[in-house]
């Protein structure tokens, strides 16, 4: 009763039901592609053979992309895992969606090279720092606590280059290449919200549970896990190419 | 704050909680990505888990080949070439060679390529699977200076296209890690200097 507040209710999320039919389907039908993190095949081939202004298949790419960004997705799920108002996880995502709109803008278009390698050991600390964060371990051990929407900010950014160097990788046609890349950003904007849409809805059903509070212990616990994987694995990545 | 104290009836986590949940996620983190992520994609595999798990099979489908230029990532179409045809003045040239395995026997066969040069291969194995990693090395290298381009475990073989990503050997090398010989027998048509075993 107290753990959730009464304009967060099930009841008073009427729609909600309705997202999940929409929503549910279209994350099924990308989740093959979860395991392909990158660009999918086809889709590099569509990107270095395309010229010109192609809005359309560019937002589509970076809704795909989005979606299929489990390192994006694990972040954004630590940080509106205790996001009670909707005032509160809008703040946070706009927060995530500029920083990382801001990087992957400037990193394409200034055709800035930093090493994907590290770029995506450090969104994998991302997750690891937002789990630590959500179980209060830096009030615990060190009696600060990082502003939270500095963090998201910050972080946002390297996400955005992490986005970018997947897409520096390819020729990009520079005929429409500010328009295509302003059409991949709205494309992982919306990706994000969809995204968002499941992971708030999965939430709030969970919450209700009597159990949410001693499951969220362990949840945060995997979150870091998870980090910690994504962390290593591009470690290794880093290693094996120099 | 929005954290777990916001639900959890004691305030924050203790100290010896948190630690443990940490060293916890390290350890499970480590463990998954040490048996089941770097068998498939990297091949990489200490403890045995990933290829008992079949997952080293795996490696070489999946988009990590690490060094690899954006020419054979895409593979279609050249960086900065429209033209689908590239012509070359080379002699076009065809080998096909046999090697027979012993029981845990190891053979290479190498192309002397110059950076560019590419050539369509395949091989089958008969009388067993073997191991293969398809790897180059600059001219002179030392001992373990070479990249591996494709790496598998227990296959029957393997087809495709190879295009060097610089000057020097480029090829295979078959691992019979079977009880009885295996032979195989590889065709490589294409542009290249010269092929030899080393």
């Amino acid at each position: 009763m107290m753990l959730i507040p009464s304009f967060l209710r099930w009841d008073s999320v009427l729609p909600a039901r309705m997202l999940w039919l929409l929503v549910l389907p279209i994350l099924l039908a990308l989740s093959t592609q979860t395991f392909a993190h990158g660009v999918a095949e086809d889709d590099a081939l569509f990107i270095e053979q395309a010229s010109g202004m192609q809005l359309l298949p560019f937002i589509y790419l970076g809704a795909k992309h989005m979606v299929t960004g489990y390192d994006h997705l694990l972040f954004l799920l630590g940080v509106v895992f205790f996001l009670y108002h909707m005032r509160d996880v809008g703040i946070y995502v706009t927060l995530f969606a500029v920083g990382h709109s801001v990087t992957l803008l400037y990193g394409v278009l200034s055709e800035t090279n930093v090493n994907p390698y590290i770029v995506d050991a450090i969104i994998g600390f991302s997750v690891v720092y937002k789990a630590l964060d959500n179980l209060g371990a830096f009030r615990r051990w060190f009696g600060i606590q990082p502003n939270t929407k500095a963090a998201v900010l910050i972080f946002g950014f390297f996400h955005g280059f992490g986005l970018a160097t997947k897409l520096q990788d390819f020729t990009l046609s520079q005929e429409g290449l500010v328009g295509n890349i302003l059409a991949f950003n709205v494309g992982v904007e919306i990706g994000q919200l969809l995204a968002l849409f499941a992971i708030l809805i999965a939430m709030n059903t969970w919450r209700r549970s009597s159990l949410f509070a001693r499951q969220a212990f362990a949840a945060n616990v995997a979150l870091m896990a998870t980090g910690f994987l994504l962390i290593g694995y591009q470690l290794t990545g880093l290693l094996l190419t120099t | 704050m929005h954290d777990i104290t916001e639900i959890s009836q004691n305030g924050l986590p203790s100290s010896a909680s948190l630690i443990k949940a940490t060293l916890g996620a390290a350890i499970l983190g480590t463990a998954l990505l040490v048996t089941t992520v770097l068998p498939a994609e990297y091949g990489i595999d200490p403890t045995g888990v990933g290829n008992s798990l079949g997952l080293t099979a795996l490696n070489g489908t999946a988009n990590t080949a690490p060094a690899a230029p954006a020419e054979t990532v895409s593979g279609a179409v050249a960086v900065n070439d429209t033209n689908p045809v590239r012509k070359r003045d080379q002699a076009f040239q065809t080998r096909t060679f046999t090697l027979t395995l012993a029981p845990g026997q190891g053979t290479e066969v190498k192309a002397i390529m110059e950076a560019g040069e590419r050539f369509v291969f395949s091989w089958q194995a008969e009388g067993g699977l073997v191991n293969f990693d398809m790897h180059g090395e600059p001219p002179n290298a030392a001992k373990d200076e070479f990249t591996s381009y494709w790496f598998a475990r227990n296959q029957p073989g393997a087809s495709g296209s190879f295009t060097a990503p610089f000057k020097g050997t480029h090829g295979w090398y078959w691992r019979n890690r079977n009880d009885k010989p295996v032979k195989v027998t590889v065709s490589l048509s294409g542009f290249f200097r010269n092929v030899f075993m080393p």
